[in-house]
């Protein structure tokens, strides 16, 4: 029963940090945005020019930047929630 | 790409066994996966059941450690394509990727080839038939290993027939003036 109890004020807590940070969250978001940007960037710059071959350059560039954006877009949906929550 | 001399031809590129590419899918479900199975096993547990539902209110955040963890994955990857060995039926060309700011591409002609040595390591090793083969070359004591090369016993019998071949090339003017 105190187990319980101090789950739900934990609860409470992380809760109230969601409501009350939204900025928070938002510099979180556009922290991992940019670490993830310039790793894309590395990334794409290797694949384009250090490619084994042109071929398999083409299809990881390809499999890479489609993953990513679909995931990008989750993500930047993902933000918007939040403040749509909050 | 690795620029090839004009009567040269690639007879094959070597990389590292699958297994380790395997290994980095694998921690990129368990990255996927795992929080999922947490926020399952602690809406299970009654003691746990409140801060599940919390857990869910962070939902909006999982795309975005997605994008962290495939983006980790794809640098696995592409370290793993880009760390390569190229035989032709010249040279031996090593192109190993040491870091995102740090390539290295050195090879050396079959007939500098001195001794190659194959080590197969362990039981997972001897299973999946992979190993390090090393390269003793004549130039100044330098050495080439091949770290977990798939199938090594084979590769050294390729590379062993392409320095015979270079050898007895080399050796056939000479043995017509004697």
């Amino acid at each position: 029963m105190l187990d319980q109890e101090i789950i739900r004020k934990a609860s409470d807590h992380f809760g109230s940090v969601i409501q009350l940070s939204p900025i928070l969250f938002w510099l979180i978001f556009l922290a991992v945005f940019a670490v993830t940007a310039f790793q894309a960037a590395i990334i794409v710059y290797h694949w384009y020019v250090y490619a084994p071959n042109k071929k398999m350059g083409a299809n990881m560039l390809l499999l890479y930047t489609v993953v990513s954006g679909v995931l990008l877009i989750l993500s930047v949906i993902g933000g918007f929630s939040i403040i749509a929550f909050t | 790409m690795v620029p090839l001399e004009s009567d040269e031809t690639s007879l094959k590129e070597v990389r590292a066994h699958p297994i380790f590419l395997a290994l980095d899918a694998l921690t990129l479900l368990t990255c996927i996966v795992g929080p999922i199975l947490i926020v399952i096993i602690l809406s299970i547990l009654p003691v746990t059941r409140g801060l599940s539902g919390t857990l869910l209110s962070f939902w909006p955040i999982y795309p975005l450690w997605l994008l962290v963890c495939w983006g980790n994955f794809f640098v696995s990857l592409t370290f793993y394509f880009m760390r390569y060995l190229v035989i032709t039926n010249e040279r031996i060309i090593e192109v190993e990727q040491k870091g995102f700011f740090n390539r290295e591409v050195s090879s050396f002609r079959l007939e500098n080839i001195q001794d190659i040595t194959v080590d197969v390591h362990g039981i997972v090793a001897s299973v999946l038939d992979y190993g390090d083969i090393q390269i003793q070359t004549a130039s100044k004591d330098r050495s080439f290993t091949i770290k977990n090369a798939p199938h090594p016993e084979s590769l050294k019998l390729l590379i062993s027939q392409e320095h015979e071949r270079v050898m007895k090339r080399f050796m056939a003017p000479q043995t017509s003036i004697l």
